[in-house]
C-alpha cells in the first residue's frame, strides 16, 4: 500500500518521539514544562469532558430506550426498572424492527452490489490500459463528489417510471450506484499499491487472469476491500434523503422511521424513538471500537478526495 | 494465527453476516399471506379517531374475511403521500383518510373512487343510507359526488375554565381591570383580555393558590399545519378571504383584514406557552389538560375526551365550552365545516372489499354501535346518531355543547376548491409563526407570503 | 500492463463495463437531466409532464426573498459551526498529541459521532434538548437558571442544530488536525523550547504554521458539508420556528417534495452547485501550496 510513514493512520501510537530515542539534557528539560502534574492534570480533565460530551449523549439515549413506556412523560429521571420489552418488540421484524429490516437488507446488498462492480471495475481501469482511461476514472469519481441532492428529482422519477417507489429493490439500485465510486476509488487505490512485478510474474507462470485476480490481486488488496465494503454499508445504512424520497411504507428505513417518530400528533413516540435509533447506531459503533484503523483510512481519504 | 490473521477473520465473519442473513431474513420472512383474509392498506394519520376506525372495521371485516392495516404518516403528508403514489401509480394503498380541505385536490386528480360509483344496487344504497349524513357532508364532495364515507366532524370550540371564571376574587380583579364582568368570551377582544388576564409567572397567584408553574391564558395548537385549521376560523371572522379572492383567482393575503387577523394571533400568541408553536392539537389539549392554561381553542371532541378523562387530566369537571368568538357583526361566530371522511383510492385492487367494509362499519348502525360501544366522544356525521337519546345520555356535557353550534346563529363557512390549497396553507403556516415568533413584522411576514402565494398562481395559469 | 493478458483484454473489458454503466445511468445522467429539468416547469403532483419554460426558473431565482433567506441562514449555520468545531477539534487534537493509556480506545470513542447515522445524531440532540424529556433543560431547571426554549425561538433552534453538527463533526476535525500535528517536525519544536519560547509561543510560531495547510482543508472540508444539512433540521425543528432555520438544502426538499414544484428546485440545485464551485475555486486558489502536500498524505493513507 501506499502508506507514507508519516500518518500510517493518523492514529497510530507514535505521537511523541520514544522515550529511549530522545536525546538527554535540554529535550527532557523541554518536555518537562510538559509533564508537570498540573500538566496532566489538565490533560485528564479535558480528555474526561470531551470523552463525556461525546459518551454521555449515545448513553442517555441507551437509557431513555429502556424506559418503561409509561415513565417516559415523566420528567426526566434515572430512577426506574429498565424493561428490555421494546428491543423485543425490535426482534420481530413486522413490528418496530420492520425500518431496520428494511435498512439491513437494503445497506447489504446494496453494498454486495457496489462492491462487486466497483472492483471488477477497479480490477479493469489497474490492469488495463486504454485511451480514455484518465478521464473516465475522473468521471466516476466526480460523481460521488456531487451531493446526492443533485440527482434525487431524476432518480425519483426514474424510480417511478420502473414502478419501483417504495420497494427494497429501488433503495438497493440507488445506495449502489451511490457507494460504486467510492469502492471503486478505494480498491483502485488498493490494487495499484501492489507491485507490479508480482503480477507480471504470476502471469509469467503461466496464471490466467482469473487465477491472477483470485490468487494474486484480491489476497493482496483484502484490507482495501474491507474498508470499501464497510464504508459502504456505512453510508448506506445511514443514508437519509434517497429512502426519504423514495420510499413510504413497505420499504421505510431506519432512518426514515426514526424521523415518522417525532412527528406524530399526540405526542412524540419516545420509546420507539430511542429504541430505534439505538438499533441504528449499534453497528456503527461496534464497527469503529472494531475495525478503526480500516474505518478512518477510508473516511479521511473519502472525504478529501470526495 | 497472528493477530492480523485474527482481525481478518472477523472482519471476514462480519462483512459474510451482513451479506447473507438479510438476503436469507428476505427470502423466508416475506410472509405467505393466508389466501382467504384480504388486507386492506389505509393510509391515515396517528389521530385517535382512526384508531378507533381501525379496531372497528377490524370487528366488522373478521366475519367477512377482510382485516385493515394502518400506515400512519403526518397528517398534512397524508395528502400529499396520496396524490403522490397516485401519480406515481403506486397501488399500495386501499382506504385512504381525507380531511375536507383536501377534497379539491383529490377529486381534480381523482385520487379516491367516489362513493356515489359504488351505489349501484339498493342495498348499497340502504346501508350508506346518504340521507342521514349531516350538512357539513358537502366538505367531502365535489361537483356533486361524494369522495369518501363520511366519517367525523367537529366543531372548534373555546374552552374555558370554569372553575376560574367563578372565582370571586378573579371576577373581580377582572372587572377592576377591564371594566365589566368576567364571562365567556363573545367577541375576539375579550378572548385576547381574558388570556391576557389569566397569563401569570409563577409564584403569582390564581383563584387564591400561590403557582408552581407559569400558567398560560390561552393555548392553541400552533405547529405548521395545524396552526392553520384554528387560524381560518379567525381569519374569516375578521372579515378576510381564506386566502385568495375566487372572482379574482388574486390572494389576498395581505389584505388589511388580514394584517389586523396577524396582529391578533401575534397578540394572543403572547398568551400561549413558547412552545405553542411546536404543539398539535393534542399536545395543546394535554396541555390544557395538565391545568396550565385557562382557555384554550381545539376540537370540541378532542378536548372532551381530554379533558374530561380521569388518568390524564388534573382539570375533570372544570372546562365549558363556547362557541369561536365574534369579531365583525356580519359573521357571527364564524366556524368552518371541518369534516373527516375516509374514502376509497382509485388504484386500489381491493374496491368492492373496501366498499363492504366502509359501509358495513360506517352503516348508521355501525357508527351508533361504534358510538355507544367503543367511542362515546365521537362527533359522528349521522343526523340520527347525534340525535339518539341513548348516545347523547352517555356524554351530555359533550352533546350540549355541539348542541349550541345548531342553536346559535352563526357563520358557517366552506373551504374553497382549489387543489393547490394545501399549498397556500403551507406558506400562510410560515407567515403566521413568523410573524408569532418574532422573526418577521406582520406586515413583512404576509406581504413575503402574498408574493409567494402568486407565484403559486401564476405557475397554476390563473392570473398572469 | 494490459498486453500482459493478451486476448485476455476482452475479458476486462466485461469488467469494466456494467460498474461504469451503471454509475453513468445512476448518478451521472440524472445530474444532467437536473440540469434539463431546471429549464422546466413540472408540478409532481398535478402536471403530466415538464414543459419548457426556459430561463424564468432562473429569473425567479432572483427574486426569491425566501432562497436569499435560507441562504443566509445557512452561511450562519456552516461559519458558526465550523468555527466551534475547529477550535474543539484543535483543542482535543491537541490532547490527544502524545502517549497515553488506552489511547486505541479513547482515540475509538470520541471518533464514534462522525460514524452516527445524522438521522440519529438529530434524535440524540432533539431528546437532550427537549422541554419535557430532555435532561439539559431539566438540568438547567434544578440549578435555576432561565428557561430556554431550545427549538422555539429563532436563534436557540439554529443553536441546537449547531450544537449537534458540533457533537457530529468535532471528531472529524480532530482526527484531520491529529495527523497534522503528528507531521510537525519535532526537531524545531524543541529548538524553540531551547530557545526559551513558552509553550504558546511555541504553539503560535512553530507548529500553527505547519499545520495551517491541513487546518485550510479541514475547515474548507466542513463549510462545504455544513451547506448539505439536513437531516438535523427536518428532525430538531422542521425549519422553525417560523422559517428561521429552514437552510438552503432543506428549502430544495420542501420546493420539490412538498411545493411539488420540481422544475424550480432542480433550478435551485443547480445554482447551488455552481455557488459552491464557485466558493471551492477561491478557496483552493487563496489556499498555501502546501495544504496539497497534506491533503496528498491523508489521501496516501486510503489505500
Amino acid at each position: 500500500m501506499r502508506v507514507s510513514r508519516h500518518s500510517s493512520d493518523g492514529l497510530g501510537q507514535k505521537s511523541l518521539a520514544p522515550p529511549a530515542q530522545t536525546p538527554k539534557g535540554w529535550v527532557s528539560s523541554a518536555f518537562r514544562i510538559l509533564r508537570r502534574r498540573s500538566a496532566s492534570i489538565g490533560i485528564a480533565v479535558g480528555l474526561t469532558m470531551f470523552l463525556s460530551w461525546t459518551v454521555l449523549p449515545i448513553v442517555y439515549l441507551g437509557v431513555l430506550s429502556v424506559k418503561p413506556e409509561r415513565l417516559l412523560l415523566d420528567r426526566p429521571s434515572l430512577n426506574f426498572r429498565p424493561s428490555l420489552e421494546r428491543y423485543g418488540q425490535l426482534l420481530q421484524w413486522d413490528k418496530l424492527g420492520a425500518p431496520v429490516k428494511n435498512s439491513l437488507i437494503s445497506a447489504s446488498l446494496g453494498t454486495a452490489g457496489a462492491v462487486l462492480l466497483g472492483s471488477m471495475a477497479a480490477i479493469a481501469f489497474t490492469l488495463l490500459d486504454f485511451r480514455a482511461k484518465g478521464p473516465l476514472f475522473f468521471t466516476i469519481v466526480l460523481t460521488r463528489m456531487y451531493p446526492p441532492m443533485t440527482t434525487v428529482i431524476p432518480v425519483y422519477l426514474m424510480l417511478r417510471r420502473l414502478e419501483l417507489l417504495d420497494t427494497l429493490t429501488a433503495l438497493v439500485i440507488v445506495f449502489a450506484a451511490l457507494q460504486i465510486p467510492l469502492v471503486l476509488w478505494v480498491m483502485h487505490t488498493a490494487l495499484n499499491a501492489i507491485p507490479r512485478d508480482i503480477i507480471e510474474s504470476a502471469v509469467l507462470d503461466g496464471a490466467s487472469l482469473p487465477v491472477v485476480v483470485r490468487k494474486v490481486l484480491l489476497p493482496l488488496s483484502g484490507p482495501g476491500l474491507v474498508t470499501a465494503a464497510i464504508l459502504s454499508f456505512i453510508f448506506c445504512w445511514n443514508d437519509f434523503l434517497l429512502p426519504l424520497v423514495i420510499t413510504s411504507s413497505a420499504a421505510r428505513t431506519g432512518t426514515v422511521a426514526i424521523m415518522a417518530y417525532t412527528e406524530t400528533y399526540r405526542n412524540v413516540l419516545w420509546g420507539p424513538l430511542s429504541t430505534v435509533s439505538i438499533a441504528m447506531v449499534a453497528p456503527t459503533i461496534v464497527f469503529m471500537l472494531a475495525l478503526r484503523t480500516y474505518l478512518v483510512k477510508g473516511l479521511t481519504a473519502g472525504m478529501l478526495k470526495g | 494465527m497472528s493477530s492480523r490473521q485474527i482481525r481478518l477473520w472477523i472482519v471476514g465473519l462480519l462483512v459474510g453476516v451482513l451479506m447473507f442473513g438479510p438476503v436469507q431474513i428476505w427470502v423466508h420472512l416475506t410472509p405467505a399471506k393466508a389466501a382467504s383474509t384480504v388486507t386492506l392498506n389505509f393510509l391515515a394519520t396517528d389521530f385517535p379517531e382512526y384508531d378507533a376506525f381501525v379496531a372497528a372495521a377490524n370487528a366488522a371485516g373478521k366475519p367477512m374475511g377482510i382485516e385493515v392495516k394502518k400506515t400512519n404518516v403526518n397528517f398534512d403528508d397524508v395528502q400529499k403521500k396520496a396524490l403522490l403514489d397516485f401519480t406515481s401509480g403506486v397501488k399500495t394503498w386501499d382506504l385512504i383518510f381525507l380531511n375536507s380541505s383536501w377534497t379539491p385536490s383529490f377529486a381534480a386528480r381523482k385520487v379516491l373512487t367516489p362513493i356515489d360509483d359504488f351505489l349501484t344496487t339498493p342495498e348499497a344504497k340502504a346501508l350508506v343510507n346518504p340521507t342521514d349524513f349531516v350538512p357539513a357532508t358537502k366538505q367531502l364532495m365535489s361537483h356533486g359526488k361524494l369522495y369518501s364515507m363520511p366519517y367525523l366532524s367537529a366543531p372548534l370550540m373555546v374552552a374555558y375554565r370554569k372553575d376560574l371564571f367563578d372565582d370571586p376574587s378573579e371576577r373581580q380583579a377582572f372587572k377592576a381591570k377591564y371594566g365589566y364582568e368576567l364571562a365567556p368570551p363573545k367577541t375576539y377582544k375579550e378572548l385576547l383580555n381574558i388570556a391576557k388576564f389569566f397569563t401569570r409567572k409563577k409564584g403569582e397567584t390564581l383563584a387564591g393558590k400561590p403557582l408552581d408553574d407559569d400558567f398560560y391564558g390561552n393555548v392553541i395548537a400552533s405547529k405548521k399545519p395545524f396552526v392553520f385549521s384554528r387560524y381560518e376560523h379567525m381569519l374569516v371572522a375578521f372579515g378576510a378571504d381564506l386566502l385568495y379572492d375566487p372572482k379574482t383567482m388574486r390572494p389576498t393575503w395581505d389584505s388589511p383584514e388580514s394584517v389586523a387577523m396577524l396582529k391578533y394571533y401575534v397578540e394572543l400568541f403572547k398568551t400561549m406557552p413558547s412552545d405553542a408553536q411546536t404543539m398539535t392539537g393534542g399536545m395543546s389539549a394535554r396541555f390544557a389538560a395538565q391545568g396550565r392554561a385557562a382557555t384554550a381553542v381545539h376540537w370540541l371532541d378532542l378536548m372532551y375526551s381530554g379533558f374530561e378523562d380521569p388518568k390524564a387530566s388534573k382539570v375533570v369537571g372544570k372546562f365549558a365550552y363556547t362557541l369561536l368568538p365574534t369579531q365583525i357583526p356580519s359573521r357571527p361566530h364564524a366556524m368552518g365545516a371541518d369534516a373527516n371522511g375516509i374514502g376509497i383510492y382509485a388504484l386500489s385492487q381491493h374496491k368492492t372489499e373496501a366498499f363492504k367494509l366502509l359501509a358495513e362499519t360506517l352503516s348508521t348502525k355501525g357508527v351508533k354501535d361504534f358510538v355507544l360501544k367503543n367511542y362515546p366522544e365521537f362527533p359522528s356525521m349521522r343526523v340520527s346518531v347525534l340525535n339518539d337519546p341513548g348516545v347523547i345520555k352517555t356524554r351530555s356535557g359533550l352533546y350540549q355543547a355541539m348542541l349550541m353550534v345548531t342553536r346559535e346563529k352563526s357563520y358557517l363557512f366552506s373551504f374553497p376548491e382549489i387543489k393547490e390549497w394545501a399549498q397556500l396553507v403551507d406558506i400562510a403556516c410560515d407567515s403566521i409563526l413568523e410573524a408569532s415568533t418574532g422573526q418577521k413584522t406582520v406586515e413583512q411576514a404576509l406581504k413575503d407570503g402574498q408574493k409567494r402565494m402568486v407565484d403559486i398562481f401564476k405557475r397554476a395559469g390563473y392570473i398572469k | 500492463m494490459g498486453k500482459l493478458f493478451g486476448r485476455q483484454q476482452l475479458f476486462l473489458g466485461v469488467f469494466l463495463v456494467p460498474g461504469v454503466a451503471y454509475v453513468l445511468v445512476w448518478r451521472l445522467l440524472p445530474a444532467l437531466y437536473t440540469v434539463y429539468l431546471s429549464f422546466m416547469s413540472y408540478n409532481l403532483a398535478f402536471d403530466p409532464g415538464p414543459t419548457w419554460v426556459g430561463i424564468r426558473n432562473y429569473l425567479q431565482l432572483v427574486r426569491d426573498d425566501n432562497l436569499l433567506a435560507s441562504l443566509g441562514v445557512t452561511l450562519k449555520f456552516s461559519v458558526l459551526a465550523t468555527f466551534v468545531e475547529l477550535v474543539l477539534g484543535l483543542g482535543t487534537a491537541i490532547l490527544l498529541d502524545r502517549d497515553l493509556p488506552l489511547r486505541n480506545l479513547i482515540m475509538g470513542l470520541c471518533l464514534v459521532p462522525m460514524v452516527l447515522a445524522p438521522v440519529a445524531v438529530a434524535t440524540i440532540w432533539y431528546v437532550l434538548l427537549h422541554d419535557f424529556v430532555g435532561p439539559i433543560p431539566h438540568l438547567i431547571r434544578l440549578i435555576h437558571g432561565p428557561e430556554i426554549a431550545w427549538f422555539t425561538t429563532s436563534w436557540t433552534a439554529l443553536l441546537s442544530i449547531i450544537v449537534a453538527d458540533v457533537w457530529e463533526w468535532t471528531p472529524l476535525m480532530t482526527l484531520l488536525l491529529l495527523a497534522a500535528l503528528q507531521g510537525v517536525s519535532r526537531e524545531t519544536v524543541e529548538a524553540a523550547m531551547v530557545d526559551g519560547a513558552s509553550g504558546l509561543q511555541v504553539f503560535r510560531f512553530v507548529t500553527l504554521p505547519q499545520i495551517t495547510g491541513m487546518i485550510a482543508v479541514a475547515v474548507g472540508l466542513r463549510f462545504m458539508d455544513a451547506f448539505l444539512e439536513l437531516d438535523k433540521v427536518l428532525i430538531m425543528t422542521g425549519g422553525g420556528p417560523g422559517t428561521s432555520t429552514e437552510l438552503v438544502s432543506v428549502h430544495i426538499y420542501r420546493t420539490a417534495f412538498q411545493f411539488f414544484t420540481l422544475g424550480y428546485a432542480a433550478t435551485i440545485v443547480i445554482a447551488f452547485l455552481v455557488l459552491l464551485a464557485v466558493i471551492y475555486r477561491f478557496y483552493l486558489r487563496a489556499l498555501p501550496g502546501y495544504a496539497f502536500s497534506a491533503s496528498e498524505r491523508m489521501s496516501g493513507a486510503g489505500g
